[in-house]
């Protein structure tokens, strides 16, 4: 009888498993959904919707079918036998049914009991710039991201993740894995991303325990999806302008007046120009001979940038592939800038059988930078150190190149020379990224992961500066030669990173009670080499290798180093009825940078979470606008072993070559530094607490508090002079950043009514955080002197003198407290008393906020409607002030124009009381030059971030000639800014310097195809 | 189709071999660095002392004691700095406090860098027995770093007064250390000097290889004690003023004046030169100093027109009063030593030899001595190799005759002298019948002379406590002059103070 029943069952199974054709037409809001995705369940088979949202496939009668798009809800249907089968879907509010990228695995947003933001690739992509870092600003509270400047190539972009959270030279960068693996974000092809997740709090980022005191993001790739290839090319042509310059005197006379009366404020009265020059250039009538130069025109350029991508993904049988290849092209608005990437990237992965899946990620970038030889900031003050009484070239028209019309003048290098002689420091780095990994199913509920992969960086630097000759403008006679060091050095440096991590996941489910259990280890080396060769004489310029140069000087440097990090990491999930959560984290690290003695560091977390909306009171409640409301809360310690790799041994260096006998260099050996074996790691423990909800099914809410105390700061002792080496690192500082964060974002569908098919969404983040060093040891005022570092203040907090005003008289200046040993005059800067002794001097310097923004906020939007797309980011950042000096501030630091608003300066004649007289640069007399508040300028601005229009050709004209989908669309970046900063762009990387390479401001248009 | 099982072990067994290897490659986590030396491989043999020797020797080629040594004449009535090299502006215009940067911690940082690495070098060498190291060598050893310690006292000494004084290596336990009397730091210094003299080889310095000799030591001592001489309000001290004479008369012995002035200074003809007593040596391509571009180019030292004037003409009489003088050509008819020393606009040496400075000339003049011709175009990549003078044949007979004339007046000796110095650049001799007053400012003028630029004239104004009333009547400096008798003696670095919690203490006229 049981075999009957056997046979029988065999047979209907075999009956039932005959292969049908399904097809039917999703839709979504009423619209034909292309691309969406119908699957097997359990199976491997699958197809895509076409243009008109149709589609086809073979499955067995008796499959079940899961019909799936992003952004809406999936919908599981059995076919039983149907052959025509049209499924509807509905918006997806996204936030309940995502599932979110988190250390070693994922999990469901809704279940997360740490502090985790998440971007999608497409959110990325809708900025038209270049650097894949910069396209994180903005899109999630706690992660503040600062783009330092708009070189190609060489953006000096920074994130941070909830402040700075050490002073140590470990650093304050979060760690970045790709897929799973340490990475750089500017090596990737922002096109490949498929989403990032950032790790903000302790309790998600534990698992990587000793690299993640900082933060962590997590990047994944795109995988590809099963179905047919799907083509798409992308392609954006932008012009790229500096978001602002400033106006410099360019009128020769106006410039010699202001100069002389500037030496002559400052005491210097020498080297003035006569008033037959002066006359000469006010009434001349050649312009060739009498230029009023504007130089700042003749080094910017609107610059033209392009970016193409050609992706391919697909895949059948259980294989599915990602393949893409990307070019970038930037011209700096800096001539002589230049920067070109190409990237070519293939994911497979592979269902080898119902329980092995394997794969392989296979990344490969060049970049090649071009850039003058002593970078952007040189390249900018040299052309501000120009007189406007000269130009570039002699005007004989002969070609040579100017160095000044008049000895007594002051100037920089003359940049245009430098441009055309193209004297340059070239990058040439590639990088390979290739990873593997393998998934097995040993049990039913126990999984298997490994991934092996190896990171190669090579770069390559030429740097040639052959010698120019420069000429008098005034004589053209031979003046001058621009020596810059002279001579070709090249430098060849490797880095290869190798990781190998491997865990076991056990997930299993007794009743309401889920279990999560995963443990593993990971171990990981990198090696840093470098091999630098120069030669100094050249007897031609136009051969620019070692060989062709004079072997009578030359010169050979070479190191390695290389460290090395073995862990052990586990993780317990446990939640109840998806109503109780509960997690624990823990992470155990050696390295090779400590002694053996104190080499492995333990990072536990653990964070609860409860989710009020599945509580039965709260259901029996029903209350329809409250999706979702959950608490959650976390502790645990991270750590940063990022210091150098040898800070502990106590060594020798090769140092102080000494010739005794003026024929031969005796090599010398000494100290250099004392040593400290008992270093340990840098720990930083957080507590976050915070709340997610969903509200009327699109408005999602997040806000969360945390503390982040780092402690055993690894730094530099204090040593005194005596000792007479350099101090040791030593464990010793704590420091505290405390801040919210909210995120809000409401999205919504209008389904019926004039506007019906709108889907909007509106956003916003908010940041605000405090960074306070609690312990440091001595008060430490840096020797720049407008920085103190000392307990109860944030980190190299301002301390100047504060600047309150001018003087407008003489009996003013009388009856004001004496200001140093200065002769000061009315029209010079007036100082605050701020220790109430009637003198002003180093001890009325003062604490002043603003190393640190106040707030950082952006807000979105993004509507959809019939074809159009409209999205629009702003941002901003409240608080922060920067003290920039030197060229552009002061006039006249070698003999730079001032900037015309000097126009408004204090004279006898015209009183100020907003601007002091004019000094003449470095001659410029203690009064004007001495750090305070004068030069600390509010940075804090609000702006246009990001402005796209997109079009997309409706599906039936482009599907005749056979093109999915064709979308045109503008993007504007940087298109507007409110800033009380007076420089050229608020958004800089820190202090230092007026000018540098500005930002850029870009109208583009592109184009995405799709196959 | 393997069955689930086989796969099970499988898999079990890889997993386990990837955790062993992941265990096993437990001593990559052992890493050391590969270029440079644990101390416990080094002091093993003789050829490491004579490495750590050559790094204690390079201590000196810091550059305020070597390539800007005509930085400190800017801080008097010779010379003005413009790019403000080692905060000339603020120690001219008198703003000098703890807090003021350039040499003020820069000399206080370096000096005791040197001190460190000479007393971890004796101290290591004093632990040394091996036997390819014979006791006598040692000692000579012993006795090099012992000068060089002695210098950096020195130093110390002669600018901030009461300072530590460290023996052994410090380390993060010890590095608290209180000052010592001025006086007792100059007993140091002498005990270092006096050890060097007794133990080093006897040889004149050019033919001692370039290692520091008898004499050296012997003109450093004698340095060191007519720095002392005039206690703290001018009037030398006859017993510390013998001992300078007596030690100069030895040195005076196994030296020669060089036949050319510029000689001295010029790379080519320092090896071997019968002048020099201690240089501070630098060699191309790899340990030069910037000598011809911080000079030639940049004007880093600027002479000031009162100094320009201060050159007699070539009959012995001062420029204005000699018949000589004539305003249309003031480099004609004067002093050879003018020529040699300051050159006009930009640098020419004749032949062709010229070069255009690439700053400016703010006092229309530049410091010509120590450039070299050869090096033409002057500029980042001239890899200048001269060799920092410290001691002299010239500056010991100019001490000698400052400390005879003070003890006896002006004998013959003096007179000799000083005959000898001027002949050497043609100049004649003084006039007879001077009296004791009269030679000293004589004397007085002639070490202004004929070193300057050589980093000596802010420590003779000090020491002979005329700084106040020379340097305040300076009128034709480009900052304004300001000398205050707080000023014989510079504060202490700061941060220092700050550091040594509480253990270190300000100069009191700092406070």
């Amino acid at each position: 009888m049981a075999l009957l029943t056997i046979c029988l069952l065999h047979f209907s199974t075999v009956i039932q498993a005959q292969s049908i054709t399904v097809q039917g037409k999703i839709t979504g809001g009423g619209n034909p959904l292309p691309g969406a995705v119908v699957r097997v369940q359990g199976g491997t088979t699958g197809a895509t919707t076409d243009a008109g949202g149709l589609y086809k496939l073979n499955v067995s009668g008796d499959a079940t079918l899961i019909f799936s798009m992003f952004g809406y809800k999936s919908q599981t249907v059995p076919v039983g036998g149907r052959t025509v089968i049209d499924m509807s879907l509905e918006v997806d509010p996204k936030s309940l049914e995502e599932v979110v990228v988190v250390g070693y695995g994922t999990q469901k947003k809704v279940n997360l009991t740490g502090a985790v933001a998440t971007v999608n690739g497409a959110e990325l992509l809708k900025r038209p710039i270049t650097n894949p870092s910069a396209m994180l600003q903005g899109t999630m509270p706690g992660v503040q991201v600062v783009q330092g400047t708009g070189e190609p190539g060489n953006e000096n972009a920074y994130i941070r993740i909830r402040g700075n959270g050490t002073f140590s030279g470990a650093g304050v960068d979060p760690l970045v894995l790709i897929d799973g693996v340490e990475g750089k974000l500017s090596d990737l092809n922002p096109n490949n991303i498929q989403n990032v997740s950032v790790l903000k709090d302790a309790a998600s980022a534990s698992i990587y325990g000793a690299r993640a005191a900082n933060g962590v993001i997590l990047v994944t790739t795109k995988q590809g999806v099963e179905g047919k290839m799907r083509v798409q090319y992308d392609f954006n042509y932008g012009i790229y302008k500096p978001t602002k310059l400033f106006d410099l005197i360019t009128n020769s006379a106006e410039y010699m007046e202001l100069f002389n009366e500037a030496r002559i404020n400052s005491g210097l009265n020498s080297g003035l120009y006569t008033q037959e020059m002066i006359d000469a250039y006010k009434n001349a009538t050649d312009r060739n001979l009498y230029p009023n130069t504007d130089w700042l025109s003749l080094i910017f350029q609107t610059a033209p940038v392009q970016t193409h991508n050609l992706g391919f993904s697909g895949g059948r049988n259980g294989t599915v592939y990602d393949a893409s290849i990307g070019y970038v092209n930037q011209d700096g608005i800096m001539k002589g800038f230049n920067y070109k990437k190409y990237n070519a990237r293939l994911n497979i992965s592979s269902k080898v059988n119902d329980r092995i899946r394997f794969g392989a990620n296979i990344a490969l970038k060049y970049g090649h930078r071009e850039a003058p030889v002593f970078g952007s900031e040189d390249m900018f003050l040299s052309a501000m150190a120009q007189a406007p009484t000269y130009g570039p070239y002699l005007s004989d028209g002969s070609g040579h190149y100017t160095y000044k019309a008049y000895d007594l003048e002051y100037n920089n290098k003359n940049p245009v020379a430098l441009l055309d002689g193209k004297i340059n420091h070239n990058t040439d780095d590639y990088a390979v990224m290739a990873q593997g990994w393998v998934e097995v199913g040993l049990l039913k509920n126990l999984t298997w992961y490994t991934k092996a992969a190896v990171n190669a960086n090579f770069d390559k630097y030429h740097d040639f500066r052959p010698p120019l000759q420069l000429y008098n403008f005034r004589t053209n006679q031979f003046m001058a030669t621009l020596d810059l060091g002279g001579g070709l050095e090249v430098q060849d440096q490797q880095n290869i990173y190798t990781n190998l991590y491997s865990y076991l996941s056990y997930d299993r489910t007794f009743g309401a009670h889920n279990f999560k259990l995963q443990g593993g280890y990971s171990a990981e080396q990198s090696t840093y080499q470098y091999l630098k060769a120069s030669r100094k004489q050249f007897s031609t310029d136009k051969l620019t290798e070692l060989d062709a140069g004079s072997p009578a000087i030359q010169y050979a440097n070479g190191t390695q180093n290389a460290w090395g990090l073995l862990s052990f990491f586990g993780r317990f999930d446990y939640n109840y009825k998806e109503k109780y959560l509960f997690e624990a984290n823990m992470r155990y690290d050696g390295s090779s940078k400590l002694t053996p003695g104190s080499r492995w560091g333990v990072f536990p977390s653990f964070s609860a979470g409860w989710r009020l909306t599945e509580e039965e009171f709260i259901k029996d409640l029903d209350l329809g606008w409250l999706n979702n409301f959950k608490l959650r809360g976390s502790w645990g310690k991270l750590g940063n072993q990022n210091i150098g790799n040898y800070p502990y041994q106590s060594i020798l260096n090769f140092t102080g070559n000494y010739s005794f006998d003026d024929a031969s260099l005796t090599s010398g050996a000494a100290q250099l530094n004392l040593a400290n074996p008992a270093i340990k790691w840098e720990t930083t423990t957080i507590t976050d607490v915070g709340l997610d909800m969903t509200l009327i099914q699109g408005l999602n809410v997040t806000a969360d508090w945390y503390k982040k105390r780092t402690t055993d700061i690894l730094r530099p002792s204090q040593v005194t002079g005596v000792v007479g080496l350099n101090a040791p690192t030593i464990n010793d500082g704590t420091m505290d950043n405390t801040g919210v964060e909210l995120g809000i974002s409401y999205n919504h569908l209008i389904k019926d009514g004039a506007l019906k098919g709108l889907n909007y969404t509106i956003g916003g983040n908010f940041e605000h955080y405090k960074n306070k060093l609690v312990r440091y040891g001595q008060r430490d005022i840096n020797s720049s002197s407008y920085r103190i570092r000392d307990e109860g203040l944030e980190y190299d907090a301002y301390y100047t003198l504060d600047w309150i005003g001018i003087f407008q008289s003489a009996d003013e200046v009388k009856n004001s407290p004496k200001q140093f040993g200065d002769d000061t005059q009315p029209g010079d800067l007036k100082y605050r008393d701020v220790n109430g002794d009637g003198v002003i001097n180093n001890d009325d310097r003062t604490y002043i906020k603003g190393n640190y923004p106040n707030i950082n906020y952006s807000f979105n939007l993004a509507l959809q409607y019939k074809g159009f797309d409209f999205s629009a980011m702003a941002q901003g950042v409240e608080g922060t002030k920067f003290f920039v000096s030197e060229w552009g501030t002061i006039p006249f630091v070698q003999g730079a124009p001032p900037t015309t608003d000097w126009r408004n300066r204090w004279t006898p004649e015209h009183p100020s009381t907003t601007m002091p007289r004019i000094y003449w640069g470095w001659g410029a007399p203690e009064k004007i030059r001495r750090a305070s508040s004068y030069y600390l300028q509010d940075a804090s601005y609000f702006r246009l971030k990001n402005l796209t229009i997109g079009y997309t050709i409706p599906a039936n004209i482009t599907s005749r000639i056979g093109i999915d989908n064709v979308r045109v669309y503008f993007s504007g970046d940087n298109l507007l800014t409110a800033t009380k900063y007076r420089g050229l762009d608020p958004e800089r990387a820190g202090s230092g310097n007026f000018v540098q390479y500005p930002q850029n401001k870009i109208y583009s248009f592109g184009l995405n195809v799709k196959f | 189709m393997l069955s689930s099982k086989v796969m099970k072990k499988y898999t079990i067994y890889i997993f386990l071999l990837l955790c062993l290897m992941g265990t096993a490659c437990k001593k990559y986590l052992d890493q050391n660095p590969k270029d440079a030396l644990a101390s416990g491989d080094f002091w093993q043999k003789k050829s490491d002392f004579d490495q750590a020797l050559a790094a204690a020797y390079s201590s000196l080629q810091a550059a305020e004691f070597a390539v800007e040594l005509p930085v400190w004449d800017c801080f008097t009535d010779n010379g003005y700095a413009q790019h403000n090299s080692g905060s000339a502006k603020e120690i001219v215009s008198g703003s000098i406090s703890s807090t003021t940067g350039g040499y003020i911690p820069q000399l206080y940082k370096d000096a005791y860098a040197g001190i460190a690495r000479i007393n971890i070098f004796l101290m290591q060498l004093a632990k040394y027995t091996g036997p390819d190291f014979p006791d006598a060598d040692k000692k000579k050893y012993e006795a090099e770093a012992r000068f060089l310690r002695a210098y950096f006292y020195f130093q110390l000494y002669n600018i901030y007064g009461d300072v530590p004084v460290v023996l052994e290596p410090l380390s993060l336990e010890t590095q608290n250390q209180a000052k010592v009397a001025a006086p007792d730091v100059l007993k140091q210094v002498l005990a270092d000097a006096d050890f060097a003299i007794a133990n080093l080889n006897a040889a004149p310095y050019y033919q001692n290889g370039g290692h520091a000799c008898v004499s050296s030591a012997q003109a450093l001592k004698a340095r060191t004690l007519i720095f002392a001489a005039y206690g703290s309000n001018g009037t030398p001290d006859a017993a510390l003023l013998t001992q300078v004479r007596d030690l100069t008369q030895q040195i005076q012995a196994q030296y020669k004046l060089s036949a050319n002035f510029e000689d001295v200074f010029r790379d080519a003809s320092q090896k071997g030169n019968t002048e020099i007593i201690f240089s501070i040596n630098f060699l191309a391509p790899n340990n030069t100093a910037p000598w011809d571009m911080y000079y030639g180019d940049w004007l880093v030292a600027s002479p000031l027109q009162n100094f320009v004037n201060d050159f007699e003409c070539t009959d012995g009489l001062p420029y204005g009063t000699s018949p000589l003088t004539n305003p249309a050509a003031p480099f004609e008819n004067r002093d050879p030593r003018l020529k040699k020393t300051v050159f006009v606009d930009h640098p020419d040496f004749g032949g062709g030899k010229i070069h255009t400075p690439s700053n400016s000339r703010p006092t229309g003049y530049g410091v010509m001595k120590f450039l070299v011709p050869e090096n033409i175009p002057y500029g980042f990549s001239t890899l200048s190799q001269q060799n920092a003078v410290v001691f002299r044949l010239g500056e010991i007979l100019l001490m000698y005759a400052e400390a005879q004339n003070e003890l006896s007046g002006p004998d013959a000796t003096v007179y000799k002298a000083m005959t000898d110095l001027r002949a050497r650049v043609s100049m004649p001799p003084y006039p007879v019948g001077l009296t004791k007053d009269q030679m000293r400012q004589r004397i007085r003028h002639e070490r202004r002379i004929e070193l300057a630029f050589e980093g000596l004239r802010y420590f003779d104004l000090r020491r002979w406590h005329t700084a106040s009333t020379v340097l305040n009547a300076v009128k034709d400096g480009i900052n304004p002059y300001h000398y205050e008798d707080k000023f014989y003696h510079w504060p202490l670095p700061q941060p220092e103070i700050d550091k040594s919690g509480g253990v270190l203490v300000q100069n009191p006229e700092y406070k």
